[in-house]
């Protein structure tokens, strides 16, 4: 899968700009959210009993201690266009994959009735 | 199932499944027929919860039964017609029927766990949609901080920040409260690739919220990207790229290069509020851009007189980012107090404008639309009288929830300020200045300002500190206003005028004029900034306030002058390396000297703090009664030391968590006593901390620690363990607690905090083990008189000069009202928690205690072997002078060894010291003895220290011996039985005391009976000759019965005790000292003593030629008489 796109480097800057470890960036192309991540993948290594369906930018849970092994994900690309679309309700959309909206909205006869009806809900 | 395939990826998906579904269909078989008794999951509630949290991987059990059920009855209602699996981006690793294996099997009953694989599917089906469920709100919250940080109105200012920092060495920020710099402009700079970041903060507190917060925002709450670092704690690795910390530190750490070396930004923030050491800081980061650079410096201040700081970096090309605040409108009202000219009480502090400005909110705004009170005081007894009358105001309605605000309190308590009030309860957080700058609080609407500050001012003349209520400045006006805008629309009450306001000075004065200068200057000078008037002060101190402090540090000895540059001793290079104020830091070193290490370092870290003693004990006789006990006759700081001392046998008494009533917690005892057990806590570390200082500056070799055998090192390894999970615990916990809910009733809580565990406690029993416990616990107590002694009189040689003496009309007055001098300020009291002032009687001479004077001495003063004075901390001045932390010292002893310049007659009758107190000992050779004593003492002490400080680290053995002796001997000499009176000198006095002249020693014997080392020398200023550093001989103007005395002992002839020689008559009291001393030195070192006493002449002695016998002689005015007259008979 590409990400090239999505892998954002830090933009460098003169001082400091040859650090050692360089940050990587997961940017939703939709909204603009621009969060550091810690994995892309289906198996993120510090996720013992779960696993994940496609490909997702993943970060370790920020809101509870490492220890207890938890993950925030956070976007994925999107399976048809291929952008990389964050997991906000207004951008993307999981129905056996990742849709980013656009995407969703335009191929929104082929899912079951009930998940067209939440589409809709979705203004862009 | 459902088996509609609706996504064109997830062909390998079915593959999997067909295979998987007809192995479960065997399962189902199998497992249904094995028995009939099915249960629902949620039967198993209890059985499972091990398996939700080892499987599952939930966090919280309950809030998932919670969803379970609530999950159920939506299915119940709406059947889904496709397989709900397709909503998930998440499954578990393993199959479902792997996992169906690792059910529990017996449940509580002991019968065995019977789930239908159907209803288990669907169990892990909800278990996997309770996780999504998880996950959106986890995300909602991600994206809620980031909507925020990005709503802020410096976010704008983000590429502007970064670009110009990017082009400049020096950048200037300066943006309005609530724009967010402190928040986020470290952020910004961790972004743009810097890793060593640190941000000064003026105050420690908000280094703790500040890195919490920058951590949360940062998604890092969990991990050390964000960290800090205060006095007593910090919370910082290797992998830390941001740290607050105080702006001492920093200081520190611009001595020790290699740290700050490591930092490639530097921010400063709240510049403007001109600490002493925040100006001394950005002086020292100006010189430091021009040693290195690979690091640049960000200020960040108000939008408050920029132009200052501009104009201080023009050279360095400075940047300039503005960045307004984030202000809702804000309706101001002007409304003076007036006051009744006539009203008696006039200059009291009256709630009423207060109350009546709440209820007008109370009438005006409805308790549904939302909206807090923060009222500006100036100081803790205004606030607590406001708090008790606003309680009252509220009493009926319950619609107020008041909370003070200031520094004394405990974090805890200063904390509470944050949460928020239950539905249609305001809050009324009744503060100091802290509020205006430090601590910000969210929610406020309506602001009371009464345009006061009170404001500590140290005076150069009298060296006192006085905290003086004034108006504040425009300046500070307007942040108190703006604290009323930050969420909302907002009103500001201002109890003044506007022609008041337009008085007001425009910025609060730096505080550089306001505070003593020592410390600053002894860094300075240790730092190699000799030259002061050089250094690019932001704004300097006068000339007077630099004198003084070098003044105060010659006197300490810290410092002297060189060829006419100043330089440190080694003591003051001990000294600068201690971070502590002067005269502790004098009393750790002297602790090292004389080995009673931790006595020291307890007693110094009490004088530390904030007394212990609560503020709201007054008039609390209950708790009087249970703390006398305690009390040390000596005074305070052994109060003090006791209480401390106690307070940790509680601790090691009790056991952590007290279930059962029988033994008291060391929370319940400190507050029985209205002690602030915060303080011994703070005590403890600040402890550990100062023997760290020690260690570090190499006077203390580390310790061995008490060796325990194995049993006991495992105990203790469990306990650790047991400790440090429960700290984990608590923290986390704190972590994840939201902001608490006010309870209205504040007395409720005190019983139900008594049984929660404390983190300090924990913490404490961390740091702390038994052993630890227990030797501090037995180094600490001062039983026997000569320990008192010892560390009274250590403390003495940090604190002289600060010492007080009574009144003379004392005994008159009742006990509040007694009076005290120093040499600087006179009529000081004492404080009204002070031991001394319920127990008067200690310094009060008994009856028997005044001796009769001798014959022809006579005085108003009693003569007695018992006067004392107080030695203090510090003046502090309020509505009254006050003495802080006292203790007693016997009066001449105390002098004589501390005095810096004693001054006395030619009999060693009178003696006069450091232009303060006068002494008279009217009985002859007692003052000789006294002061023969003290001059040997005063030369061991000094050989001690500096052969400490030349050997910081020696073995500790060989001097021991010597140290005890030494010990003794000052004991010894503290116990001499002097009989005297003292008198305070008046300005008046000083202009006669001294004669100013030096007339007595040409062609004389220059044999020093105090010191054989020291070269006698005429003392131009004073008269007479110096004996040593510290001693002006017969440089005094004698009295009448000095002169009698004196008289009396030359005319009669006397013999050596130890020689046998002949003192002839005539022969001066010098003489017959220096024969004492050389007989003494010669009689121990086995030779005999050769020399007869003649007559010599007197120091007033005139050529003298008599006309009846034509004889020319050397005589004094009374015996040119005495000639005469047998002459002429």
């Amino acid at each position: 899968m590409d990400t090239k796109d999505s892998k954002e480097e830090p933009e460098k800057y003169d001082l400091k700009g040859e650090t050692e470890e360089k940050s990587k960036y997961f940017e939703c192309e939709n909204c603009n959210l621009k969060v550091k991540y810690d994995y892309f993948g289906l198996e993120p290594p510090f996720l013992t009993k779960y696993k994940l369906k496609e490909e997702s930018f993943v970060m370790k849970d920020p809101f509870t201690s490492v220890k207890k092994g938890e993950i925030l994900i956070l976007g994925a690309n999107c399976i048809k266009c291929k952008k990389c679309v964050c997991k906000d309700p207004n951008c993307s959309f999981y129905f056996n994959g990742t849709y980013c909206v656009v995407c969703a909205k335009s191929c929104i006869s082929s899912f079951p009735l009930n998940v067209q009806e939440k589409l809709n809900k979705i203004v862009i | 199932m459902s088996k509609g395939n609706y996504s064109n990826n997830s062909k390998y998906f079915c593959d999997e499944k067909r295979k998987h579904d007809q192995h479960e269909e065997r399962l189902t078989k199998r497992k249904r027929s094995s028995s009939s008794e099915y249960k629902k999951v949620e039967y198993y509630k209890r059985e499972l919860t091990r398996f939700l949290e080892d499987q599952g991987n939930i966090q919280s059990i309950e809030d998932f039964w919670k969803f379970f059920e609530k999950y159920e009855n939506l299915q119940k209602l709406k059947k889904s017609e496709f397989d709900r699996n397709f909503l998930l981006n998440v499954d578990f690793k393993e199959k479902p029927s792997v996992i169906y294996d690792r059910l529990p099997v017996l449940d509580k009953n002991g019968r065995k766990v019977n789930i239908v694989y159907e209803d288990f599917k669907e169990f892990i089906l909800i278990i996997k949609v309770y996780n999504d469920f998880q996950q959106r709100t986890k995300f909602a919250k991600l994206k809620k901080i980031e909507k925020m940080k990005c709503e802020l109105p410096i976010s704008q200012y983000k590429s502007e920040i970064i670009s110009k920092l990017n082009e400049s060495r020096v950048l200037l920020i300066a943006g309005d409260t609530g724009c967010g710099k402190s928040t986020q402009v470290p952020q910004y700079v961790l972004e743009a690739g810097y890793k060593k970041i640190v941000c000064t903060q003026p105050r420690r507190i908000a280094c703790i919220s500040l890195s919490k917060r920058v951590a949360y925002e940062t998604l890092s709450e969990f991990h050390s990207t964000v960290g800090y670092q205060i006095k007593f704690e910090k919370s910082k690795r290797a992998d830390t790229a941001i740290i607050f910390m105080t702006e001492g530190l920093l200081l520190r750490q611009a001595s020790e290069e290699t740290t700050l070396n490591s930092y490639d930004i530097i921010i400063l923030d709240e510049v403007h509020e001109r600490h002493l050491f925040s100006d001394f800081l950005i002086g020292v980061m100006k010189c430091l851009l021009y040693k290195r650079n690979d690091f640049k410096l960000i200020l960040m201040s108000a939008t408050i007189n920029l132009e200052l700081f501009q104009n201080y970096f023009v050279n360095e090309h400075v940047q300039v980012v503005q960045v307004p605040g984030r202000l809702y409108p804000i309706e101001v009202h002007y409304l003076p107090i007036i006051k009744d000219p006539y009203e008696r009480q006039r200059n009291q502090f009256n709630c009423t404008p207060y109350l009546q400005i709440i209820q007008t909110i109370d009438e005006k705004y409805p308790s549904n639309q939302k909206g807090d009170l923060l009222i500006f005081l100036n100081g803790f007894s205004e606030i607590s009288k406001l708090t008790e009358a606003v309680l009252n105001y509220s009493q009926k309605k319950l619609n107020w929830i008041v909370l003070p605000l200031h520094s004394t309190l405990s974090l805890e308590d200063q904390d509470k300020v944050f949460d928020y009030p239950p539905e249609g309860v305001r809050k009324c957080i009744i503060s100091t200045n802290i509020a205006e700058t430090s601590v910000t609080i969210d929610g406020i609407r309506f602001v009371i300002d009464s345009g006061k500050v009170n404001r500590m001012i140290y005076y150069t003349g009298g060296s006192f500190n006085k905290l003086s209520e004034t108006t504040i400045s425009q300046d500070s006006a307007k942040q108190r206003m703006g604290r009323a805008g930050r969420t909302g629309p907002g009103v500001c009450f201002r109890l003044y005028s506007e022609e008041e306001f337009n008085k007001f000075e425009p910025f609060t004065p730096a505080e550089i004029h306001l505070v003593p200068l020592e410390s600053l200057l002894l860094y300075m000078i240790s730092l190699g900034l000799n030259d002061i008037s050089n250094f690019p002060f932001l704004e300097k101190p006068s000339v007077k306030s630099l004198e003084e402090a070098v003044e105060k540090l010659k006197f300490t000895g810290a410092l002297k002058l060189n060829k006419d540059s100043l330089e440190l001793t080694s003591l003051g290079q001990a000294l600068s390396n201690l971070p502590v104020d002067l005269t502790i830091g004098k009393m750790l070193i002297l602790s090292t000297v004389f080995g009673n290490v931790n006595s020291i370092l307890a007693l110094a870290a009490l004088l530390s703090v904030q007394s212990p003693i609560s503020q709201s004990s007054h008039k609390n006789l209950e708790a009087e009664t249970l703390r006398q006990p305690l009390e040390s006759s000596h005074g305070d700081p052994l109060t003090y030391l006791n209480f401390y001392k106690e307070w940790l046998c509680i601790k090691q008494s009790s056991t952590l968590v007290s279930r059962n009533y029988e033994s008291e917690s060391s929370r319940t005892w400190s507050r029985k006593r209205c002690l602030e057990e915060q303080r011994f806590y703070e005590v403890t570390k600040l402890l550990e901390q100062f023997r760290d200082i020690l260690h570090d500056a190499e006077l203390l070799t580390k310790g061995i620690e008490p060796s325990m055998s194995s049993g006991e090192r495992s105990i203790r390894h469990g306990e650790l363990k047991n400790l440090k999970s429960m700290r984990y615990q608590m923290k986390h916990d704190e972590k994840s607690r939201r902001r608490k809910q006010l309870k209205y009733d504040n007395f409720g809580e005190c019983v139900e905090e008594e049984h929660k565990t404390d983190l300090r406690d924990v913490e404490f029993r961390i740091t702390n083990d038994f052993k630890k416990l227990q030797s501090l616990l037995n180094d600490t107590s001062a039983n026997s008189f000569k320990d008192v002694m010892l560390l009274k009189l250590i403390l003495t040689s940090g604190l002289y000069p600060q010492i007080a003496v009574e009144d003379e009309h004392n005994y008159s007055k009742t006990v509040s009202e007694r009076l005290f001098h120093t040499k600087f300020k006179n009529f000081v009291f004492l404080r009204p928690t002070s031991y001394f002032v319920s127990n008067p009687e200690i310094l009060e001479l008994h009856d028997d205690d005044i001796e009769v004077p001798p014959p022809n001495y006579f005085s108003r003063r009693p003569v007695s072997r018992k006067h004392q004075l107080l030695v203090y901390q510090s003046i502090l001045e309020t509505k009254k002078v006050y003495l802080v932390n006292v203790f007693r010292m016997p009066v001449l002893q105390t002098l004589m060894l501390f005095g810096k310049r004693i001054c006395t007659n030619s009999s060693f009758t009178k003696f006069v010291f450091d232009d303060f107190l006068s002494v008279d000992v009217p009985y002859f050779g007692q003052g000789s003895k006294l002061l023969k004593m003290a001059t040997v003492l005063r030369k061991k002490w000094k050989v001690n220290l500096e052969h400490k400080l030349e050997n910081p680290v020696r073995s500790c053995n060989v001097n021991e011996k010597d140290v005890f002796c030494f010990v003794e001997d000052l004991i010894r000499y503290m116990n001499t039985d002097v009989s005297y009176n003292v008198k305070r000198l008046l300005t008046a006095d000083l202009k006669s005391i001294y004669n100013k002249q030096c007339k007595f020693f040409e062609g004389e014997d220059l044999f020093n009976p105090f010191d054989d080392h020291f070269v006698i020398n005429e003392n131009v200023t004073f008269g007479g000759v110096n004996l040593t550093e510290n001693v002006i001989y017969n440089c005094l103007v004698d009295e009448e019965w000095a002169w009698d005395m004196e008289e009396q002992v030359v005319s009669c002839d006397a013999t050596c005790d130890l020689c046998g020689v002949r003192l002839m008559k005539g022969a001066t009291v010098f003489r017959r000292l220096q024969h004492e001393v050389r007989c003494l030195q010669q009689q121990t070192s086995g030779k005999s003593v050769e020399e007869e006493i003649t007559l010599k002449t007197k120091s007033n002695a005139k050529s003298f030629e008599c006309d009846f016998c034509k004889k020319s002689l050397l005589l004094t005015p009374v015996e040119i008489l005495r000639h005469k007259k047998s002459c002429v008979s």
